[in-house]
């Protein structure tokens, strides 16, 4: 189901009226476990069944960690293993299978072509990265591993999160699951505006944008300043789309009395790699900096006995193994394809170039040089969303191998009116900045700005509204 | 009272009174049926035997004159440019089955799974130049199949509950319009091009790869017709107006004859798909059991390219209204 969909909106409107209804945390829990497995299982109930056996195998990997200690590494790494597995078989089987293949047709050696045509599904590298996340904090010691399968199914298949995050963690979403929700006033006053939002990213500005977004990348040999242009529309139009659905998630969550991480903190405001991936996607650069970066990096240091490698300091060479091992990874987890592995890695390789300039995590410039690093990061992240939208890497590399500038008339024409109608679709997004930099505390003026979202959701809504972008991850 | 009740309490009231304004406006919406009337006079005026229900492709690749004289029928044509299946729906109904007179047979020219989308090309100008002509004062099945289907049961409620919202699409492409011609302007001053243009030039079909469209994109052109989804006939058929056509004809006694035309790219050689394949077999069986006379020209190697004038119109109504007459006399 879509959260967009009128179903999705009759369903949580009953489960919600039920819910508040119910006597107890117990009850409560069950009900939102039973409407999830429903919600997930809607088009295809064998998706279920999956969720329902990684949940088992993590519950059940945690509790044996706690009944036997000194089984705890093994069955860190057999849950870790049943995890990627999974992950591994329905989402990346083609992609390796294909790449192995071509790599043993380049040694004149040849495999049959095979392809398993089962449909990946959704949302499992949310899901398998939230329950990673617990095994691991639970081997840490940093969470108590859950004592109540109920409580943990509902961690793991919370309806809001489950299919595009954010990625949550236990020691935030577990105890909320544990504690008695009660009906108050402002479930509904705060669910609201971030719902409106949502629903105002996704089906206006998102799904508008996005049909000048797939014309530009459609075109059989773009010139450059239209491929700009299509990277500038991409990147309004999946971080509209995808902090859309966060808005959506996080407001559907306060109706039922939880909170959700916040995923995005104005990621184009960022003046360098690392300040992007502070400001994006944060659940899912925070789990690869907690489970994949620093434990990789810390390793990386304390296998090398001196202080220099290849003229690095240790601490460099482990922060790039670590970055660019990373990155690549993070790249994979959004889709198994060479752009997406490419776009990851670029995004590795800035982070290292900008380490080794002296910028690191913690850089904040002043004046002119806050705006020039801006301006530069914002042309790096332009760059960035091209890999990622491309339909392949092929295209990209055709389109630069003969660059057209396209100066005749009608395309900068096309470009300028193609700016002015994606600039129009986002100017809610600027009012709502303005009005929480001069107005923060106007009723009226928030109440008319609010009133106007919904107006502006009815006339302006897209009427293809399509599934949204990270679904697919 | 607390200031912040104050203030949650005048939200609420601005908010509500915005709100409640918009239920004030009342979109204007065209006269219905306006050409209903036109149309039977000249059925009963003509008293036609056969008559050919279509669009341009019709008008372009058959001659009414020529057809009568080869067949020796009285014949009639009842066409729209880019009409649709719901058009299609409502001459039948409206028209054809109001008339006095009724005609022997009905033809009805159309191309792969035109008849099973009843969504294609019912918005826009085409609802006020096609759709509301032919409409009676209430036309539930078309509500039902077309609307209700294409806008989903929370759109489609909300257009009935909330008046302005009818007003959505109209009200959207206006003001992306002067969005787009304001940007224009700024750029060139006024000139003679127009937003329209200058994106068909940029973005022409030779500047577009159709391998990289997808259904997002075929959705977008109004090419929803060219769907994958669309091309499952079971699906579709009890959601079409093809059922309702065939009894309607039935009712009234008149045979019903379907033309399948062929296409630009089947006469440039491109195979079909296997989707498409099996469309056309399902809807072979299916008018085969509904008694119903099904024609495909789609595979005449007599049709060929140089026969086509702009996209799929034959233009050579010389070539092709022989073939026709020929093909529908033994049902004649």
């Amino acid at each position: 189901m879509l959260f967009t969909s009128i179903d999705t909106i009759t369903f949580l409107l009953g489960v919600l009226l039920l819910y508040w209804f119910l006597p107890s945390v117990r009850w409560q829990n069950m009900l939102v476990v039973v409407a999830s497995y429903f919600f997930y299982g809607f088009v295809h109930p064998w998706f279920c069944l999956l969720l329902a056996g990684a949940t088992l195998v993590n519950y059940g990997g945690a509790r044996l960690m706690t009944a036997i200690p000194a089984r705890r590494r093994l069955l860190l790494w057999g849950c870790l293993a049943a995890d990627l597995g999974v992950l591994a078989a329905f989402k990346y089987f083609n992609f390796f299978f294909d790449n192995f293949r071509a790599l043993l047709s380049t040694m004149g050696m040849q495999l049959p072509p095979f392809a398993h045509s089962i449909l990946i599904p959704a949302g499992i590298s949310f899901y398998t990265f939230l329950m990673m996340g617990y095994v691991v904090d639970s081997y840490w010691g940093r969470v108590e591993p859950c004592r109540s399968i109920l409580d943990f199914a509902l961690f793991t298949a919370f309806f809001p999160q489950t299919v595009c995050g954010p990625i949550e963690r236990a020691n935030h979403l577990l105890p909320q699951i544990q504690t008695r929700r009660q009906w108050k006033g402002s479930v509904v006053t705060s669910a609201a505006p971030l719902l409106l939002m949502g629903f105002l990213k996704k089906l206006v500005i998102a799904d508008n944008v996005g049909v000048w977004v797939d014309k530009i990348f459609m075109m059989r040999h773009p010139p450059l300043p239209f491929l700009l242009l299509g990277a500038f529309g991409f990147a309004i139009q999946i971080y509209t789309d995808f902090s859309g659905y966060t808005d959506i998630a996080r407001g559907t969550a306060r109706l039922f009395g939880f909170e959700l991480f916040e995923n995005f903190h104005s990621p184009y405001l960022a003046v360098s790699p690392s300040d992007f991936w502070r400001r994006w996607h944060i659940s899912l650069s925070t789990w690869l900096r907690d489970y994949l970066f620093l434990p990789l990096s810390y390793a990386v240091m304390r296998r090398i006995d001196s202080d220099r490698v290849l003229f690095l300091k240790t601490e460099s060479f482990a922060y790039i193994l670590g970055t660019m091992g990373t990155m690549f990874l993070a790249g994979l987890w959004h889709g198994a394809a060479w752009n997406y592995v490419a776009w990851g890695s670029y995004y590795g390789l800035l982070m290292v170039l900008y380490h080794l300039c002296g910028v690191k995590g913690n850089w904040k410039p002043r004046r002119f040089r806050a705006v020039s690093a801006w301006a530069i990061m914002f042309l790096l992240t332009l760059a960035g969303w091209t890999l990622f939208r491309s339909p392949s890497l092929h295209w990209l590399a055709s389109v630069f191998h003969a660059p057209r500038w396209g100066t005749a008339g009608p395309q900068i024409a096309a470009f300028v009116m193609m700016l002015g109608v994606i600039l129009f679709y986002c100017s809610p997004l600027f009012i709502r900045r303005a009005l929480d930099r001069w107005l923060p505390d106007s009723s009226v003026a928030w109440a008319a700005f609010y009133a106007s979202v919904v107006i502006i959701i009815a006339v302006f809504h897209h009427g293809q509204t399509q599934d949204f972008i990270y679904l697919q991850f | 009272m607390t200031a912040s009740k104050t203030r949650t309490r005048v939200a609420a009231i601005v908010f509500m009174a915005i709100i409640g304004g918009s239920f004030l406006i009342e979109p204007r919406e065209e006269p219905k049926g306006t050409e209903v009337r036109q149309e039977i006079a000249m059925i009963q005026r003509t008293r036609p035997d056969l008559i050919c229900v279509g669009s341009s492709y019709l008008a372009a690749a058959v001659s009414p004159q020529e057809l009568s004289r080869l067949t020796g029928l009285r014949v009639h044509f009842l066409w729209r440019s880019g009409a649709n299946s719901a058009c299609y729906y409502l001459f039948i109904k409206n028209v054809i089955g109001a008339a006095s007179h009724k005609p022997r047979f009905v033809l009805i020219y159309f191309q792969d799974n035109f008849l099973t989308v009843p969504t294609y090309g019912i918005d826009g100008n085409n609802r006020a130049t096609k759709i509301l002509p032919f409409s009676g004062p209430e036309e539930p099945l078309l509500e039902k199949l077309a609307y209700r289907e294409k806008r989903g049961l929370l759109l489609y409620g909300l257009e009935r509950l909330w008046p302005a919202f009818r007003l959505r699409e109209e009200v959207r492409s206006n003001v992306q319009r002067q969005v787009e011609a304001f940007f224009l302007r700024f750029l060139s001053g006024p000139e003679s091009r127009t937003p329209a243009k200058v994106l068909n030039h940029v973005f022409s079909n030779n500047a577009l790869n159709p391998e990289l469209f997808g259904e997002r994109q075929l959705m977008e052109e109004d090419l929803s017709i060219q769907s994958r989804d669309s091309l499952k006939f079971s699906k579709w058929i009890d959601r079409s107006f093809l059922p309702p056509i065939i009894q309607i004809a039935r009712e009234k006694g008149i045979r019903l004859i379907l033309v399948r035309m062929k296409r630009r790219s089947q006469a440039m050689g491109e195979t079909e798909s296997e989707s498409l394949l099996a469309y056309v077999n399902d809807l072979r069986e299916y008018l085969a059991r509904e008694q119903v006379t099904f024609i495909d020209f789609s595979h005449d190697p007599r049709i060929r390219i140089e026969h086509y004038g702009r996209g799929d119109h034959i233009s050579s109504e010389r070539l092709f209204t022989p073939m026709l007459a020929e093909t529908i006399r033994p049902d004649l």
